[in-house]
């Protein structure tokens, strides 16, 4: 029997018995779909995780002095020094590269807010870019009142955007005045009155008590200086990171006061965290899912070559070769992966397309503030990666059973009650 | 403790005899190195007005009565009542030290000599006077105090100030002093301190520079600040 034959041959005996080739096709659906469904979630949740860190203020690379970057170490919620002096210079080199669509300046502060009936709370704070942070996607979740504006406030005219965390325990609306006290770099106070514009939440709900942004020149004029923290780069694909960080180290080597650039993945070791163990659990989830068709699959075959013996010993008898009963089992098997695995590709297709039209949304994961959208990723790589295993573990499955069937003697095959 | 130790402690305490009424020009040396000028006016223990003399720094003043402190600064329209928490660690520490009365408020528990160093355990004798406790380490040769501890409740330390050099030592008048907050991090303050003029005597009034510009103008140590108390003249 040529292969053709045998492939022919192996997808008649799989309609003999339907009911049974029918079960063993659920049973690679359902897995093939569950791998395409749970691969969806989970790229989308990388996908979702990688774009709120990047564009919730980390940007894509961070330029910062190398000494300042340095004894920040590996708190990296501890704020920056303004150690970056001729930050402009350095903007426009950056500016200058392919794919950087902006570069906002960022100073950090630390401090004191006070109302005016004299509640004061701690703070941490960003003076930032509000014309660039646009530039670069970066998103502001406002709960009331507005943006910050777009060009730098004139002194006596600065605004600040509160955290609803913060505003709550100052017990400040929009429009409303508090005054920053923080300390210079030289060791000093010094305060200054913002008018709150509007009230955002980070997100986080830790955050939201304490947080707070500024114009970048109202955040210099509170802390006395005309340096900056870091610098942040946006570009306008996350996947030419890579190129763009190889760039920025290029264009900016040689310089007296040496700077660090850093990849926003290495900004956010939380996303490598949540990574890891979403990656665990779709390792975990994909081995029960194996091992159940595995067996499916394995019971599914030994019971048809059982009810086969017979007919094994007649084709035995009649010249077939040990290795074409074997090929002959193995395409059966194959068959029943590539059908089901078929199958399970439209059903998870259909699963994915139907659960993001229903616009289900989950709870907020912990230390969240806003509940989040369950949506799915369709991954092409998963429903080709989904069906090749299928075929792949069902032919594992099969060449046991085969290899039994092969072994056969006609004799006792023919005599087999 | 013997009376010659009971002297000696007297006679270290460097701000004891302090003018009633004084200005102190002196700086400190910032966290990034910059030096940062001022003056601080003072009038007995309750009042004091420390104004900033870098440019950046010109229309920002701390005044404090009693243990309330208040920042004035140009970007604010009403005072600031600063908190502990806010007290910069240096001003702090000068402060701290300008109130000290040694003989007046504490007692000595114990004295030990050690190489010509004779180190004070010093106890508050009323409660609330701050800090709790002392240990005072005094060259006893020279009789002038080498470091001061400031010690909590629990006689924990809390913040080292060093006497590095001395301007006047009959008169104990420091010329650098460094202060290190033990309970934070962060590097030493240095201190140096310029110049002292006591204010009750009428040639160092005298020698006192012309008032600042009215732009700059400074409230009262007397005054209690208020949103127009940044329009008051230093004493």
């Amino acid at each position: 029997m040529s292969p053709l034959e045998i492939a022919r041959l192996a997808l008649r005996n799989l309609a003999r018995n339907r009911r049974r080739t029918a079960l063993s096709l659920a049973v690679v659906a359902a897995g093939t779909a569950a791998l395409v469904v749970t691969a969806g979630f989970v790229r989308f949740s990388f996908d979702g995780l990688r774009a709120a860190m990047i564009h919730g203020g980390l940007g894509h690379l961070e330029i910062a002095d190398a000494a300042a970057a340095a004894a920040r170490g590996a708190a990296l919620d501890r704020p920056a020094s303004p150690a970056l002096a001729d930050w402009r210079e350095v903007r426009r080199a950056l500016e200058a590269l392919p794919h950087v669509t902006a570069v906002g300046a960022n100073l950090h502060l630390m401090g004191l807010a006070q109302s005016a009936d004299g509640r004061s709370v701690s703070f941490v704070g960003v003076g930032a870019e509000p014309d660039r942070e646009r530039r670069m996607g970066f998103e502001v979740r406002l709960r009331e009142g507005s943006d910050l504006p777009a060009a730098a406030p004139a002194p006596g005219a600065d605004a600040a955007l509160l955290a609803r965390g913060l505003a709550e325990s100052l017990g400040v609306r929009a429009g409303e005045v508090v005054t920053l006290v923080a300390t210079t770099p030289e060791g000093t106070l010094n305060a200054l009155d913002v008018t709150v514009a509007g009230v955002v939440t980070t997100g986080v709900a830790e955050l939201d008590t304490r947080f707070l942004k500024l114009p970048l020149a109202s955040a210099q004029r509170l802390a006395q200086t005309d340096s900056v923290s870091n610098l942040l780069v946006g570009l306008d694909d996350t996947r030419a990171t890579g190129a763009a960080l190889a760039a920025a180290r290029a264009a900016l080597a040689g310089r007296a006061a040496p700077l660090a650039v850093t990849p926003w993945s290495e900004r956010a070791p939380f996303y490598g965290q949540v990574r890891d163990l979403y990656l665990g659990i779709f390792v975990f989830l994909g081995t029960i899912v194996v091992v159940l068709v595995v067996l499916a699959a394995s019971n599914t075959l030994v019971m048809s070559i059982m009810e086969r013996v017979r007919e094994i010993g007649t084709l035995r008898a009649i010249g077939t070769g040990r290795g074409q009963i074997a090929a002959l089992l193995v395409a059966e098997a194959a068959w029943l992966g590539a059908l089901g695995a078929l199958a399970g590709a439209a059903l998870g297709l259909g699963a994915v397309l139907g659960l993001n039209a229903a616009g289900l949304r989950m709870p907020p994961p912990p230390g969240a503030v806003d509940p989040i959208d369950l949506r799915l990723a369709l991954v092409p790589e998963a429903f080709a990666g989904g069906a090749l295993l299928m075929i792949l573990v069902l032919v594992l499955a099969a060449l046991l059973p085969a290899a039994r069937a092969a072994r056969l003697a006609i004799v006792d095959a023919l005599g087999h009650v | 403790m013997t009376p010659a130790l009971a002297r000696l402690l007297a006679a270290s305490d460097p701000f004891a005899a302090a003018p009633a009424e004084l200005r102190l020009e002196l700086s400190f040396v910032g966290a990034n190195g910059a030096e940062v000028p001022l003056e601080i006016w003072r009038r007995g223990d309750d009042l004091a007005l420390v104004r900033f003399l870098a440019e950046r720094d010109l229309g920002k003043y701390v005044v404090r009565r009693g243990k309330e402190a208040w920042l004035l600064a140009p970007g604010a329209k009403n005072p600031v009542r600063m908190s502990p928490a806010l007290a910069p660690a240096g001003g702090a520490a000068l402060d701290e030290l300008l109130s000290l009365r040694l003989a007046r408020d504490y007692r000595a528990v114990s004295a030990e000599e050690s190489r010509g160093v004779v180190t004070f355990e010093l106890e508050a004798l009323a409660p609330g006077v701050e800090p709790p406790r002392v240990r005072w380490a005094v060259d006893r040769a020279r009789g002038l105090p080498l470091r001061a501890e400031f010690r909590t409740a629990e006689d924990k330390p809390r913040r080292l100030v060093e006497f590095k050099s001395w301007q006047d030592e009959r008169k104990r008048v420091p010329a650098e002093i460094v202060a290190k907050d033990l309970l934070r991090t962060g590097s030493a303050l240095t201190v140096r301190i310029r110049a002292l003029f006591d204010l009750q005597d009428a040639s160092a009034r005298e020698a006192l520079p012309p008032p600042p510009a009215p732009a700059a103008a400074a409230p009262a140590p007397g005054t209690v600040p208020s949103p127009g108390a940044k329009d008051q003249r230093p004493p």
